[in-house]
C-alpha cells in the first residue's frame, strides 16, 4: 500500500469510484437479465398452469382477481378453456388459484387446479418450498428412474446433471396423488387427511400443502362461484 | 400480532429452527470462541444484540427504500452487508464511549461479527418470512424483530451448549486427528439429533 | 512458489474447507444433493475470482484504512451478479440455494483471500489462487454431498446408486451432515499427520 492512500480526500475518493463502478455494473447486468428472469417467472407459471389442468388449451389461461374484501386481500386465479383465448368456442374447464401456506421451515406455494363447480380437485403443483431435505422436501421427489449405472451406460447422466426432461416425464408422487380426488373428501380426522398419504416424517408439510390447497378451493367457493350463475 | 404470535416464532427459531443446529448459519464463530463459557456467552450476547439491531434497521431499510424502487434485486445483499458493518462499526464505537464496561465484554467480539453469516442470514430471512411480493404482511416489524431475536437467543444456547461439552472435551483422550474443529462438529451432530426432537413442536 | 503451486495449493495442502476450516456454512446447507453442492460451488467460484482480480488489480490504489469496506463493496457486487444470473438461467438451481446465494458475501474464504492474497499478490497469481481455492471448496462440497446424497436418499443426481438400498435419512438431515464433515476433517488431519510423522523419521 502506497503511503500517500491514507489521507482522508482518498480515501472517500477511492471508496466513491468503487460503488459508482458497482453501481454501473449492477445497474447494466439488473438491464440485460430483467427481461430474462420475468419470462422464467411467467414461464413458471405457465407450466404449473399446465400441470394442474392439462386439459386446458394452453393459450387458455384468462388472469383474474378476486375482488378486495374487508377480510381478504386480492388474491389471484386463472380461468382455463379448452380452445385459446380468442376462440368463443372455447369451453370453461376449470379454474387454477394460487395458494400459500406455512410449512415447517418455509412458505409453501401451491397451485390447485379445479373443476368448474369447484367440486373435484383436477392437480396440484408446489411452486416453492424450502422445506428441509430429506424430510419435507420430499413433497417434490420424484422415484428414481433406473439406477446410475443403467444412466451411464445409456449416457443419460449429463441430462439428470441439467435435470433436462425429467420434469416432464414424471410427477412427484406426493403431488399426484391429489388429482381426481372429490373437493368432500378431504376431511381432517384429528391431524390427517384421511384420504392422503402423508410424507414419511413431515406431518406438518403434508398438511401445509392440503390446508393450503383445500383452503384456497373452499374460498374461491365461496367467494366467487357462488355468485357466479354457472358459466 | 398475539402474544401466542410472538410466543410461536421465538419457539420456533430458537428450537425447531435452531440457526446452528438446523440451518447452520454462524457456524465459524460457533467453532472458533466456543471454547469455554465465558466468551461464549459473551459471544451470544454480541449476536443477540447486533441481530436485533440489524432487523430493526433493515426492515425499514427494505420496506421504504428498497421495495418502492423496484431495487430488492439489485441492491438487496450490498445495502444490508453494507448497513450491518457500518451498524457494527457504529455500536462498537457507542459503546466504547457510553458504557466502558460492557464494551469490555462484548467489545472484542464485535469486529468478527461482521462477517457471520448469521447476521446477514437473519436480515434476509426476515425479509422472505414477513413479505410477500415486495408488500409486508401484518405484524411484519414486530415479527421480524422478535425473530432476530429468537435467533440470537437459539444462536447463544447452541453456543453455551457446545462450550460446555467442550471444556469437559479438553479433559477427555481424543484422537489426535480428530481433537479440536473435527470432534466439534461430531459433537455438534449429535446435539442437532437431540434439537431434531423438538420438530413439529409449532407449527 | 510457482504458478501451478499457487493454484495446487488450495485444492489439497490449504484445502479451504477441510484444512483450513473456512466457509462451513454453505458446505454443510447445500450438501444436501450433488446438483445443489456443485451449483453452490461453482457460484462462489465465480464470486472469488472476480473478487480476487479486481482486488488485486487495484491494490495500489485501494487505501489501508478503508480496504474491508471496499472489499466488501467489490464482493457483494459479485454476489449480486451470480444471484441475478442464477435467476435468470437456473431458477430452479435459485430457489433450492435459496437463503445460500446472498450469503456468499460472507463466506469467509472471499474475503480471506482478498486480505491474504489478492491484495499483495499479482492479477494473474489471484486469479489462479481464486481457481485453486475455489476448486478446492467445490470438490469439498461434491465430496460431502457425494457421501450424503448416497447414503440419505440412496441415489446420486436422482439415479439409485445400489437397488434395493434403504436410505438412511439421518445423512441428509442437519445431524448427518455435521456428522460426515467432522469425520472428514479427522481423515484429511490423520493424512496430514501421518505424512509429518513419516519425513521426520
Amino acid at each position: 500500500m502506497k503511503k500517500r492512500g491514507d489521507s482522508a480526500y482518498n480515501m472517500i475518493v477511492v471508496l466513491a469510484l468503487i460503488c459508482a463502478a458497482a453501481g454501473l455494473a449492477l445497474g447494466a447486468t439488473y438491464r440485460a437479465t430483467r427481461g430474462r428472469i420475468e419470462t422464467q417467472q411467467l414461464r413458471e407459471r405457465m407450466a404449473a398452469l399446465r400441470i394442474v389442468l392439462p386439459e386446458a388449451h394452453k393459450d387458455g389461461f384468462r388472469e383474474m382477481s378476486t375482488p378486495k374484501s374487508a377480510f381478504a386481500a386480492e388474491s389471484r386465479y386463472y380461468e382455463a378453456y379448452d380452445k385459446a383465448l380468442g376462440d368463443a368456442s372455447g369451453e370453461l374447464v376449470g379454474y387454477a388459484l394460487e395458494a400459500e401456506g406455512d410449512g415447517y421451515s418455509s412458505k409453501i406455494r401451491v397451485t390447485v387446479g379445479v373443476d368448474p363447480k369447484g367440486e373435484v380437485i383436477r392437480g396440484i403443483k408446489i411452486t416453492f418450498q424450502q422445506e428441509t431435505p430429506g424430510l419435507g422436501a420430499n413433497c417434490e421427489a420424484i422415484e428414481a428412474e433406473g439406477t446410475l449405472w443403467d444412466a451411464i451406460a445409456e449416457g443419460t447422466l449429463w441430462n439428470a446433471f441439467l435435470r433436462k426432461g425429467k420434469e416432464k416425464t414424471s410427477e412427484p408422487r406426493f403431488q399426484a396423488q391429489f388429482r381426481g380426488k372429490m373437493f368432500d373428501s378431504f376431511v381432517k380426522v384429528g391431524n390427517k387427511y384421511m384420504n392422503i398419504d402423508g410424507l414419511t416424517g413431515a406431518t406438518i408439510t403434508t398438511n401445509a400443502v392440503a390446508d393450503a390447497a383445500v383452503g384456497a378451493v373452499e374460498e374461491f367457493t365461496k367467494r366467487i362461484l357462488k355468485y357466479s350463475d354457472g358459466t | 400480532m398475539s402474544f401466542s404470535a410472538i410466543f410461536a416464532i421465538l419457539i420456533s427459531v430458537i428450537f425447531v429452527n435452531n440457526f446452528v443446529f438446523a440451518r447452520f448459519l454462524g457456524l465459524c464463530p460457533y467453532l472458533g470462541v466456543s471454547k469455554d463459557t465465558s466468551s461464549a456467552i459473551g459471544m451470544g450476547m454480541a449476536v443477540i444484540f447486533v441481530m436485533t439491531m440489524a432487523s430493526i434497521v433493515t426492515w425499514p431499510l427494505y420496506r421504504y427504500f428498497l421495495s418502492p424502487f423496484g431495487l430488492e434485486r439489485v441492491l438487496r445483499t450490498t445495502s444490508f452487508i453494507l448497513v450491518i458493518a457500518s451498524l457494527v462499526q457504529f455500536i462498537e464505537m457507542l459503546l466504547q464511549k457510553v458504557n466502558p464496561a460492557l464494551y469490555k465484554a462484548l467489545g472484542i467480539y464485535l469486529p468478527i461479527i461482521t462477517t457471520n453469516c448469521a447476521i446477514l442470514g437473519v436480515a434476509v430471512l426476515n425479509i422472505d418470512t414477513f413479505f410477500k411480493d415486495g408488500n409486508p404482511l401484518p405484524g411484519s416489524y414486530l415479527g421480524s424483530i422478535v425473530q432476530a431475536f429468537g435467533a440470537g437467543l437459539g444462536f447463544t444456547l447452541a453456543m453455551v451448549l457446545m462450550s460446555s461439552v467442550r471444556e469437559r472435551m479438553e479433559m477427555a483422550n481424543i484422537p489426535r486427528s480428530l481433537q479440536g474443529v473435527p470432534i466439534a462438529f461430531v459433537t455438534a451432530g449429535l446435539m442437532s439429533m437431540g434439537f431434531l426432537g423438538f420438530s413439529g413442536l409449532v407449527k | 512458489m510457482s504458478k501451478w503451486q499457487i493454484f495446487k495449493s488450495g485444492l489439497f495442502k490449504n484445502n479451504p474447507v477441510f484444512i483450513l476450516y473456512l466457509g462451513l456454512c454453505p458446505v454443510l446447507a447445500t450438501s444436501t444433493s450433488i446438483r445443489d453442492g456443485f451449483g453452490m460451488g461453482v457460484a462462489a467460484t465465480f464470486v472469488l475470482l472476480g473478487s480476487n482480480v479486481i482486488v488485486s488489480a487495484m491494490r495500489g490504489v485501494i487505501p489501508r484504512k478503508v480496504r474491508i469496506p471496499c472489499f466488501i463493496v467489490v464482493i457483494a457486487t459479485f454476489v449480486t451478479l451470480v444471484e441475478l444470473f442464477l435467476a435468470a438461467y437456473q431458477p430452479e438451481l435459485s430457489k433450492s440455494l435459496g437463503l445460500f446465494v446472498p450469503l456468499i458475501v460472507v463466506n469467509c474464504i472471499i474475503l480471506y483471500r482478498a486480505e491474504s492474497f489478492a491484495s499483495k499478490n499479482t492479477v494473474f497469481s489471484s486469479f489462479l489462487d481464486a481457481l485453486g481455492m475455489g476448486c478446492g471448496f467445490t470438490l469439498a462440497l461434491l465430496l460431502l454431498a457425494f457421501i450424503r446424497e448416497g447414503l440419505g436418499k440412496g441415489t446420486l443426481l436422482g439415479y439409485e446408486l445400489i437397488p434395493g438400498f434403504e436410505p438412511a435419512v439421518i445423512m441428509i438431515l442437519p445431524p448427518g451432515a455435521f456428522l460426515t464433515i467432522g469425520l472428514l476433517m479427522g481423515f484429511f488431519n490423520w493424512r496430514k499427520n501421518r505424512g509429518k510423522a513419516l519425513k521426520c523419521d
